[in-house]
């Protein structure tokens, strides 16, 4: 008989088109304020998609990372690494628990991170006159799919299981299913759970003919 | 190109970009820094850049023994005597 346990939710927080946290998103949608807005010229793909219109997250947030973290780091993983932050605080779990094994991550992403890709496949595809290259050694760390939970993991020194989703709109509710099994049945005593997409018309552009 | 020259800009490169506080010559970059391997991978890109050529292996392997800025110098010396 598996061990079954009670699985609770002891913290959140949430980057959103409409606002950071609990209360700004909150505010937003009593006010009714859109976070959607008309799509922002890429140089690219802009003109050749049918969709006019995108949400993001237009507003500054004051991130406190260094530069040890922020170099394997692109916009997605800011996000996940801002609101991993805040659960950590939240939720009250101290330093010696977070580092013990005992906490695992479930987070994902559809994309990793479509800017840094963006970045990668302009330099293959320019006609490039010299050989050394400009893909940077921490590009591919910024770019990938599972940029989000490898991030927060080094981040905050988490050492227990990582489960990196990739199962686009579902990508957070699939993380929090993984993370309740991982507790329910005591493979973690907590799971920091959840997932982020950064904006870019590329990944507008793969779901335009759905 | 000098040693003061490319001291200059190595220098600029650790402070702007690798954001090293007061960088001192004979500074452990680990130790001190806290600058890793793939610090060390990115100084390279930068390196070629500087020199507007690509390091051989061979080149690149002996950036293994680099551990102080003026390591990095006396480094970049040698790549410059090779080459001449």
């Amino acid at each position: 008989m598996p061990m079954k346990r009670r699985v609770v939710i002891t913290a959140c927080s949430a980057i959103t088109p409409i606002g950071y946290g609990k209360k700004n998103i909150v505010d937003s949608l009593q006010q009714g304020r859109s976070g959607v807005k008309p799509l922002r010229d890429d140089g690219l793909l802009t003109d050749r998609i049918h969709s006019r219109v995108f949400g993001t997250v237009d507003y500054p947030i004051a991130y406190e990372f260094t530069r040890s973290h922020r170099k394997t780091m692109g916009p997605v993983a800011y996000y996940a690494c801002q609101v991993a932050k805040d659960v950590l605080a939240a939720a009250g779990l101290s330093q010696e628990f977070v580092t013990s094994g005992r906490l695992g991550v479930a987070f994902g992403s559809t994309h990793g991170s479509p800017t840094i890709q963006r970045e990668i496949y302009k330099t293959f595809f320019q006609n490039m006159e010299t050989e050394f290259s400009s893909i940077g050694a921490v590009d591919y760390l910024r770019s990938m799919v599972h940029t989000t939970a490898v991030n927060i993991t080094r981040m905050f020194g988490i050492t227990g299981r990582v489960i990196a989703s990739s199962t686009a709109c579902t990508t957070s509710s699939q993380a929090i299913g993984f993370g309740y099994e991982m507790v329910k049945y005591g493979m973690q005593d907590a799971m920091l759970c959840g997932g982020a997409d950064e904006y870019d018309t590329t990944t507008v552009a793969v779901f335009d003919n759905l | 190109m000098t040693r003061d020259a490319l001291q200059e800009k190595i220098l600029t490169i650790l402070v702007q970009d690798f954001e090293f506080q007061q960088p001192g010559l004979d500074d452990n970059l680990r130790d001190v820094h806290g600058f890793d391997s793939i610090d060390a991978i990115e100084l390279l890109g930068k390196i070629e850049l500087i020199f507007g050529f690509s390091l051989t292996r061979e080149e690149k392997e002996k950036a293994m023994e680099i551990r102080t800025i003026n390591d990095i110098l006396d480094y970049l010396e040698k790549i410059q005597q090779g080459r001449a």
